[in-house]
């Protein structure tokens, strides 16, 4: 094959202008491919980080009575269905293999009650801190106070909520005890203008009309680390508060204390043994145990409506939806565990939709680049009628001619190709370190978090070589299979 | 056995809608290291006849056997090899491969056949380039020769593989009387010392003082063996 080889390089070499046009399309088509998967990647990498390490987690259980899948940004602020029988369907959450944590969380909506200005609307989750520490380490900077733990009671209030009370009625709430930060105010602010705040006056937003006033009181205000505009419309507030607040103890209701739950407020203990060391446990011990979330006999019949799920990395969200769908159905516990996407509804959506434009471009450029190789082979093959009729006349083979033109292109898809895919990699390197950050809540969607980072991982390049190997391929097909068809005859008939 | 035997060997030209035939009946047969010309007005069918010998064109009907084979019947994998091993060609009109040098030009073959060692085909390919008249000429391209020397080395290309039949196509068209005296002598060389089938068409009476046999063809048949 060296002199299939030796005519291709030396062909090569003598339609330069031509070997250029295609080496160059192979360049650039490499390396918006390479940036692209690496924006794609970026993009999947910072939603997975972002909400799914530091907000969501993988996977969200429901109530079956929740009709909607989509339970952080509800409508309206559209209340979400409790969790019944929740520490049976902790337990099978805990109990199995996958799952890394499991945090309990109460969603839902409360009235800011304030003497001097109309009602204000805010969203709340309430939690156990410690749990929520434990889910999600990263998902919180401090930005004022201390963050509460055990079972300190009172508010981690988002920076975005305090700014949208800034905005609502001049309210600037701090941690208590603390005074108000200037350099926090928003730009212009005297710090005496703004009506300070060390606690908020709640009163729980709840169809059954059976809420309390409560009075929470601030304990740090925390930025989330990522999707801050989007995220920050939730702050944190412990538990108890938050149940008292919506009045999840009037005895006046007690339906909705359910006979397992029951038990478990009776002998809290015992239950939490059988999380601990329950059977199916000790059976695959996964290789970090699962912190079994603090839910006091209380929280058992709380608003608590969410639990979110964060597996082992090496498992797959699928697979452990699918087991743990199927342990709630076999013990017909009213629960449903859903993705992190379905339950954050359109959000995930226009995530999904910007990777999928990406996606498109990306397919573009790989069909364009394709056509117009294809198109310039074959020109060069029918050019080349006569010296190809006359090395098949002499005793050339078709395998040789198709390998001729293997060559030709594979040589400038290596080099030109190969070229792109290193200016692509270099390119998202500089890129990376230009922490280029994101202008509002839509680009940070594209971005997948705050900053623009696109990621090249080996199977990124890999992906990378693999499409530049396709497009050579297809792009070559045609003009072979135009090359092949030229016969001894042809070369006679020219000239 | 002949070398080389037509049966009724016909050749339409489908020309837009009208069929023109290039060969009308061809009955003719060739033995081994017979050195043949074929001779007859222009568009009498030589051309067409020696492409069809040449397995380089297709006979529209009748039979045409090469060393004993049916060629009509083989694939275009069969023919192809067949030109390779069997048959060197010269063509009316040539052509060399525009980026090779005159000297790897004439190993081509040699080099699709992949049988002898690097430096046995450049030495074959030398002595033909020398045989040719091209010794000063080997690395050169074909687009720094002159016609004739295009030819001469379309006519190395054909011998250097020592096949068995050789079809040359008004191989002295484009020489001097003195380079192509030189290429029928090799030729006639070869014949006498190889038993190389020569066969070939040409316009030329000083081509045919070499010829030991003439075939004369009209309108597309043997009107004299
Ligand atoms: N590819 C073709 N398509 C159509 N007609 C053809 C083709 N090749 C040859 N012919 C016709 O077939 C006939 C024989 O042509 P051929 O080339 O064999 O003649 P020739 O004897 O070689 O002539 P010359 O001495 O001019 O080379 C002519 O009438 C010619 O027009
Ligand atoms: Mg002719």
């Amino acid at each position: 094959m060296n002199i299939v080889f030796r005519i291709a390089w030396k062909n090569l070499m003598r339609h330069r202008g031509k070997s250029l046009v295609i080496g160059s399309i192979l360049f650039t088509g490499a390396l918006i491919m390479t940036v692209g998967n690496a924006v794609i990647s970026g993009l999947d990498a910072g939603l997975a980080q972002n909400f799914r390490q530091r907000m969501t987690g993988d996977i969200v259980v429901i109530s079956t009575e929740q009709l909607k899948d989509n339970v952080f940004f509800t409508p309206m602020g559209e209340p979400v269905e409790s969790i019944n029988r929740l520490g049976e369907v902790l337990k099978i959450v805990t109990q199995n293999t996958a799952v890394r944590h499991a945090l309990p969380v109460a969603k839902g909506m409360v009235t800011v009650l304030n003497e001097d200005s109309e009602p204000y609307f805010q969203m709340l989750f309430g939690v156990n801190f410690d749990d929520y520490f434990r889910t999600f380490p990263n998902g919180l900077q401090l930005v004022e106070g201390q963050f509460p733990t055990g079972t300190t009671s009172g508010l981690i209030l988002s920076t975005q909520s305090r700014e949208a009370l800034f905005k609502f009625a001049n309210l600037w709430p701090v941690p208590v005890g603390e005074g108000i930060v200037t350099r926090n105010l928003p730009e212009g602010t005297p710090p005496d203008s703004v009506i300070r705040r060390d606690q908020m006056i709640y009163m729980g937003y709840s169809d059954r009309n059976t809420s309390l006033d409560i009075i929470a009181q601030v304990r740090a205000v925390g930025k989330y680390a990522a999707f801050n505009g989007l995220w920050g419309f939730f702050s944190l507030i412990d538990i108890q508060s938050y149940n008292q607040c919506m009045g999840y103890f009037d005895e006046k209701e007690p339906q909705k204390i359910a006979e397992k739950d029951k038990e478990l407020l009776e002998h809290p203990e015992q239950n939490l043994d059988d999380m601990l060391f329950g059977d199916n446990n000790d059976a695959a011990a996964p290789t970090q145990p699962t912190p079994v979330p603090t839910i006091t006999p209380d929280s058992a019949t709380s608003g608590y409506n969410l639990i979110l799920v964060r597996i082992d990395p090496k498992q797959t969200i699928s697979e452990t939806l699918i087991t743990l769908n199927r342990s709630f159905k076999a013990q017909h516990l009213p629960a449903k565990a859903i993705t992190w996407q379905a339950a954050l509804g359109q959000v995930a959506q226009m995530a999904l939709l910007m990777r999928a434009v990406l996606f498109g471009f990306v397919m573009t450029v790989f069909i364009v680049a394709i056509i117009v190789i294809t198109n310039t082979l074959s020109l060069a093959a029918m050019e080349r009628i006569a010296e190809i009729g006359m090395m098949r006349a002499i005793g050339a083979r078709r395998r040789f001619i198709s390998w001729l033109f293997i060559m030709e292109t594979g040589v400038l898809s290596i080099v030109f190709g190969g070229a792109g895919i290193i200016a692509g990699t270099l390119l998202v390197t500089v890129l990376r370190l230009l922490h280029i950050k994101a202008a509002n809540n839509f680009v940070e969607l594209f971005y997948g978090g705050t900053t623009f980072n696109p990621v090249l991982s080996l199977p990124d390049i890999g992906l990378g070589v693999l499409q530049l190997i396709v497009v050579t391929t297809v792009s070559v097909i045609y003009p072979i299979l135009i090359a092949r068809k030229i016969s001894p005859m042809d070369a006679i008939s020219r000239e | 056995m002949p070398i080389i035997q037509l049966s009724n060997v016909t050749k339409d030209y489908a020309l837009g809608e009208t069929l023109v035939t290039a060969l009308r009946g061809v009955d003719f047969s060739v033995e081994k290291g017979e050195f043949l010309s074929i001779i007859g007005p222009s568009g009498s069918g030589k051309t067409t006849l020696l492409n069809i010998i040449g397995c380089i064109d297709t006979a529209s009907t009748g039979s045409v056997m090469i060393s004993g084979k049916e060629i009509t019947k083989m694939n275009d994998r069969g023919r192809t090899d067949l030109r390779l091993y069997k048959i060197g060609f010269i063509f009316q009109t040539f052509n060399l491969i525009a980026v090779l040098d005159v000297l790897e030009n004439i190993e081509f073959p040699l080099l699709l056949m992949n049988k002898l060692s690097k430096d046995e085909i450049r030495k074959r390919a030398q002595e033909l380039a020398d045989a040719v008249g091209l010794t000063q000429y080997t690395h050169h391209r074909p687009s720094e020769l002159s016609g004739g020397q295009r030819q001469r080395v379309a006519i190395a290309r054909a011998l250097v593989t020592h096949p068995d039949i050789v079809l040359a196509d008004e191989p002295t068209a484009n020489l001097d009387s003195q380079t192509g005296a030189t290429i029928l002598e090799l030729m006639q060389h070869l014949n006498e010392t190889q038993k190389t089938t020569f066969i070939f068409s040409t316009h030329d009476p000083e081509v045919l003082q070499y010829a030991r046999r003439i075939v004369k063809i009209k309108d597309g048949r043997i009107v004299e063996s």
